[in-house]
This record gives structure tokens, sequence and C-alpha cells, in this order.
């Protein structure tokens, strides 16, 4: 399959003290354009990029690495002349994928060698946005906080809580991606076009209904916990989230046995039951726990609740599903070990994107010539 | 001014938050974005919260939010005559993006087949919950339940406590998908632009928010669950609560963990230590005194915090309309061809007879007759 990025070119290189926030969302960026057909060099500091150790490790391979890394090269610049390496790479490249303390130098000269028609483009990464808010320390933690998206998750009477994971850095690594990727539909010698991208901007955008609240008048929403409209609950093997619009209120009541506390008049409306969402997650909760996570899901699709089974890591692997769409695939990694891998999320023509190998250090699928 | 997406036409049959904001993105590079409505129905967010059907002449907040830099029309696509215009349409346009429940388009026989005999270079970008295939492919779902099922759930939320969502308020997996989906888009156009040919874009909400705790199905039994706010790449990192009663968010790696030791010193471990600092302070000082050995440190702000921070630590993920009303911004920000915002949502039907004329080829008599039969919605005639 010709993929839609074929022919194009992409520099992935933050500076050997960039931050492992910035390094993750140069990745991913990095990582979805090389599965759309991106030839994606990976510049690496001669020690190995610092999420080739960090956890995950399946064996001796990370498969934080793995999963960021897949289908890319891997390039250690020369200890000597490196930097005029790099710029030779990044004027025969389309696109340069940076952190935001990249040399302007090093971005001017993206594409310089290329034919005049052919795009080019630098995405520079910032922890914060604005142009005084670059040296102040940050972590994905920290922009979590300032975006408003640690005070929605947790308990109200206790600390609030991160995203699994690494959302911060895994966000602004899309909004890297589509800015890249439209950016290289128009850019030109003409105009080089510059994206930038923050992982705080991400978050506030993503946040933006609990921003609206408040621009149009309204009470800054607040996490709720167990009192949220929509909880997650025990059932006999494990947990559930019980979402449920006003329409599906009759199912939930028969997926409760018909407890008659939930014939409650004052249960009929959503209005009512909103300030009693914590009774009404108790009593559901208590006929949940004679029904597996399985026996849940099929009730759900075969009523059209949208209530969802919470799933691990491991079971998805067994997911029906995820297994009829190929989501998963399993990769060989250097050491032997066989590395599970997510696919793109999206399927072109019904048909995915298989994930490329994990370059080894200074290595990958072809020769770069320097 | 040439912009990445000058030249592409989008009928946006998106609704609420994944589809529309994914449009709305497309518009803000430069795409000309349609919102295609329906007498028979509204995008649900134009009641959002005003908790009044008969409100939809009045643009509710989260609608101007989502829907700016659009056009809008109206047209009954159960009626022929509003499915004919609906595909004279498409027979000029680049790009159909929807986020209808599956099996909605094939229903209205508006699916990929349909609309590649009448326009074979178009993209259908389809953005579902858990894709067009597989066993759960009619699996309704709302963000909520989108976390539970893709393992971001199971790894969010308290040691040795339940899974944890983001809850309806942020909404995460609705979120991401919309830039996600704006990306596939524009590779797609590139791709057609290059080869004149078209593509359906099946994209999963589920697999997207699964991709993005990628790192965790690398084999069977490796990553542990649930681990508060602790990362492994930090000494501490955790949540604090000031003498002031208010979070305070703190990350300290390993290599700065002794300047934060001399700072907050006593007995016990150190985040003990740290707990009684930080509790027996307000939170200016501890900021001021934390970010002077290093550390990143913020305060945990609400709604309202992050706004007031607007155009200090952020600035474009909120954009404002001539009138002053804050609408969504960017969450990225191009240097020649700068995002903006230049229109207010539309009010339905306001645009459905310009577009009809310009871009279908129908009459202005053949539009009244239209209207007259309920087959479109005219704001002004």
């Amino acid at each position: 399959m010709r993929r839609p990025l074929d022919g194009i070119t992409v520099i992935e290189a933050v500076g050997d003290d960039c931050c492992l926030a910035l390094r993750l969302s140069a990745a991913l960026a990095g990582r979805i354009v090389a599965d759309l057909g991106a030839e994606v060099v990976k510049i690496e500091p001669a020690t190995g990029d610092p999420l080739r150790r960090m956890p995950p490790m399946a064996g001796e391979t990370s498969a934080l690495f793995a999963f960021l890394n897949a289908g890319k090269r891997s390039v250690v610049l020369p200890r000597e002349g490196g930097f005029a390496t790099l710029r030779r790479l990044a004027e025969r490249a389309n696109a340069l994928i940076a952190d935001a303390g990249c040399d302007r130098h090093l971005s001017r000269g993206v594409g310089a060698g290329l034919p005049d028609d052919e795009a080019r483009v630098t995405v520079l990464i910032a922890m914060l946005g604005g142009d005084g808010a670059r040296d102040i320390p940050a972590s994905e933690f920290t922009v979590l906080a300032l975006g408003g998206v640690l005070n929605m998750i947790g308990d109200p009477e206790r600390q609030p809580l991160r995203l699994g994971g690494h959302q911060a850095a895994y966000a602004a690594g899309l909004s890297a991606f589509t800015g890249l990727t439209a950016a290289l539909c128009g850019a030109t010698r003409a105009a080089p076009e510059m994206v930038r991208v923050s992982l705080l901007e991400t978050a506030v955008w993503l946040n933006w209904k609990n921003v609206a609240a408040v621009a149009t008048g309204g009470e800054a929403p607040t996490r709720t916990g167990r009192a949220a409209d929509w909880p997650v609950l025990r059932c006999a093997d494990g947990w559930v989230a019980l979402v449920y619009q006003d329409a599906d209120w009759p199912a939930i009541r028969e997926l409760a046995d018909n407890d008659p506390r939930l014939a409650d008049p004052a249960f009929a409306t959503a209005a009512g039951r909103r300030p009693r969402a914590g009774e009404i997650a108790a009593i559901v909760e208590r006929h949940l726990a004679t029904m597996t996570r399985a026996e849940i899901h099929d009730l759900a699709l075969r009523r059209r609740l949208p209530v969802g089974p919470v799933a691990s890591p491991d079971d998805l692997a067994d997911d029906p599903h995820f297994i009829a769409r190929e989501f998963l695939a399993t990769i060989q990694a250097g050491d032997g070990h066989g590395i599970r891998l997510p696919r793109l999320p999206a399927l072109w023509n019904g048909t995915g994107f298989a994930p490329g190998m994990v370059p080894p250090l200074g290595g990958g699928a072809r020769q770069v010539a320097t | 001014m040439n912009r990445p997406l000058s030249g592409c036409r989008v009928l946006d049959l998106g609704i609420i938050t994944a589809g529309a904001a994914a449009s709305a993105l497309l518009a803000d590079l430069g795409a000309e974005v349609i919102k295609v409505e329906s007498p028979s129905y509204r995008d649900p967010f134009r009641a959002w919260k005003s908790g009044d059907p008969g409100a939809a002449a009045q643009l509710s907040p989260f609608f101007r939010f989502t829907n700016r830099n659009k056009t809008g029309i109206s047209l009954d696509l159960k009626h022929a005559d509003g499915r004919e215009a609906l595909l004279r349409l498409v027979a000029k346009s680049d790009v159909v993006l929807e986020n209808f429940r599956r099996g909605v388009l094939a229903r209205l026989a508006i699916d990929y087949t349909v609309l590649r005999a009448i326009r074979p270079e178009i993209i259908l970008a389809s953005i579902s919950s858990q894709g067009e295939t597989g066993p759960d492919a009619n699996y309704v779902s709302f963000g909520t339940t989108l976390e539970a099922m893709a393992g971001l759930a199971w790894q969010t939320g308290y040691p040795e406590g339940d899974p944890t969502v983001s809850g309806r308020d942020l909404n995460y997996p609705d979120q991401v998908v919309a830039i996600f989906a704006a990306g596939m888009v524009a590779a797609a156009w590139r791709h057609r632009c290059k080869t004149g040919q078209g593509a359906h874009l099946d994209m999963s909400q589920r697999e997207l928010t699964s991709f993005l705790v990628g790192e965790a199905f690398g084999a069977a039994g490796l990553h542990p669950a649930r681990q508060g706010n602790a990362d492994p790449a930090y000494a501490l990192q955790e949540c604090f609560r000031t003498v002031d009663g208010t979070w305070l968010a703190l990350s300290v790696p390993p290599e700065q963990a002794a300047a934060l030791d001399a700072l907050a010193t006593g007995g016990g471990d150190r985040a003990g230590r740290v707990t009684r600092w930080i509790g027996a302070r307000p939170m200016a000082e501890c900021l001021t005194a934390l970010a002077a050995i290093g550390l990143a440190v913020a305060p945990v702000l609400d709604g309202r915090g992050v706004l007031e921070d607007r155009g200090q630590r952020w600035e474009q993920a909120i954009a404002s309309l001539e009138d002053g009303a804050p609408v969504k911004g960017f969450p990225f920000q191009l240097e020649q061809a700068p995002l903006s915002v230049s229109r207010d949502a539309p009010r339905i039907g306001a645009d459905t007879a310009e577009i009809l004329q310009r871009l279908a080829g129908y009459s202005p008599e053949e539009i009244r007759r239209l209207s007259v039969d309920g087959a479109i919605e005219c704001a002004t005639m």
C-alpha cells in the first residue's frame, strides 16, 4: 500500500539535555508520521535516548521506547562535527521535530537542499506556552496542574490525580503530528513553516469545557469522585464505568434487578438523580456484584447501554474486538523478546498501518548517508 | 493568504465534540467547513446545559466554542430532496467528516460507496467509538466508557484504589481524537493532492485511547496498575495541601532530591517531611521556595485559575470572537499561516440558501420550494 507520507523525510532531534516530557512528545509525533510512511531519522546521543532505559521493560527492551520509536531509523552523530552532520541531514529533510531549545540556525536550514516545490517545516515543542515562560521548570504533572486537568480527577476530599501514562506529553505529540502534517500540505521554500506546540496549550485546549464554564459566567467544575454522574463501580470480577443517558434509565434499573429503591419518583428525571448520584451508585453496585464484566459487556451491547467494563492492558491483548481489528501486533525486539505494540488508531480503506521495527542504537532499516 | 488546507472543502456532519471539534481545527487550518444539520436532528451541543429545547435559536456556549469558523446549512437527509442536495454538495467537496453511530450513514444511503460513486476522490473521515468493524462496532460509548474499555482507567487512580476516569466535564477521549482526526484528514488531503485518490478513514476513539497508553501493552504482566501521582522517573511526585487549603503539584527528579531534603528537614520519610513543610506554609511561599531550588512546581488550578493565567503561561488555547466572547482556540500555532478565528458559529440554516446556490446550482425558486417542502431549512427567506 502506498502510504500518505511516503517520500517525506523527518528529522527528530531533541537536545541532549532535553527533559523527559518533550522527548516523549517528539517521539510520539515521529512514531505517527513514520507509520504513515515518512522516513523518520531519530538523532540519539552516543549513550542512547534515555527512554531506552525507561520502564516498563520487557527483558532488556523498554516497551516505552519500542512503542514510541517503531519504524524509525536511529543515528548517532559523530563526536567531531556532530552539528554539521545534523545540519546536512536537516537540509535534505522536509521537516524537523525538535524541542524549543533548538538552534535557530538548524531550523532555518531545514529542506535547504531540496527542490523548491518540496515542503519544509520545523516543529518546536515546549512545556509551556508564551515566550516568557520557557525557562520555568515544568513536568507533565505540573502542566496538568496548570491546565486544570488534575483538579478534575479523583475524590473531592483527597489529593487531585493525574491521568495514567503520559497523557500531557502524548496529547502534545498529537498536536505536533497534526501541525506538522497540515503544514506539509502548504509550506514551500517561499514560506517554510514553523509549528509551535506546547504541552500546556494542548492541555488547556483539551480542558476547554472547564474554561468555557467559567468564561461564560458559570462556576468552575471540580472533581466529584464517586458522586460523579458516571461513577466507576465494582462488579464480580473487576470494575465497570456506569455511563448512561436519560433514555437509558429504564435499562439501568433493569441492570440493578429493578431494585425498588430506584423506583423513587425523585429518580425519574436526570435533574432529580444528579444530587443523589452517590446513592444511586451504591444501590447499583450491590447488584453489579453478582455480574462479571463479560456479562455486563454482553448486556450493554444488546441493550445499547454505554456502560464500560474496565479492561487492563493484559485483558485487551485477548479482547475479541481488538483481535478482530488487528489492533495489537507483536514485533521482535533486539534481544529476541516479543513486544506487543498498538498500530496507528486509524484504518485507511479498511487497512491498518503495521508498525515498523524498533531501531537499535545507530541503526534501523536503511543506512543514512551523512 | 495561502493556508495549509486552503482549497479543501469539508462537509461537517460532526456532532457534539469529537466530530465537530475535528472539523473546527480543519477550518482553523484554512479549509472551508460547512456544518450540515437537519431540521429533524440538530447538533445536540446547541441545547447543551441550557435545558431548554426551544433555545436552539440562541447559541449555547459549548456550541459556539466548537463550531466557530464554520458556515451552516440544514438539510433533511431523510427527505429525498434533502439527500439529493447533500449529494450535489458532495460532488463539489473534498472531505465528509462524521461521528454518527455506526449504521446511520448506511441507513441514510450516504455511506462511502455512495459518496465515492458521486465524487471518486472524496475523503470520508469516520470517527466512531469502536471503529467500523469488529464485534463491538455497535457498542454505544461515551468518553468515560472508552476510558474504561481502553486501558486508561485501569492505570488512573489512587494506589490500591479503584480505576478512575476523567469524567464528563473533561471527557478526555473526545478531545484528543479531534486533534488526531484533523491530522489524519490533513494526511489524506496531502495524499489526494499528490495522487488524486480519496480514502475512507476509520478512526476508533477506543483505539486512540489505547494508543495513548501504548507502552502498557509491551508484554503480559509488565505494567503495574494504579500508582496515584507517582512516576518512576521522579524521586517524588505528588500533590500537597498548603496551609491555605489549596493543592500544589510537585515533581522532584532524583538529582534534585537532595536540595529538597535540605529544605524540608525533620524525621520520617521524604513525602511526610514535604507534607509537613508545605502544609505549614501558604501557596505563594511554597511556589517561590521550591522553584528557587529548581523544582517543577505549580498550583493545582481550576477553570477559573486557568483562565486567569491566559496570556502568561499559555495564550493560544482559547481565542476570542470580535465581540470578545471566548471560543475554542488552538492546540498548536503556525508562524507563517497563523490559525485564527474569524466568524461566530452559524445559526441553524444560516447559509443554506447561499451555499445551495453557489455550490449546488439551485435557483432561488428551487430553494424556496425545497424549504416549503421541508427538505431544507433556511434562516433568512
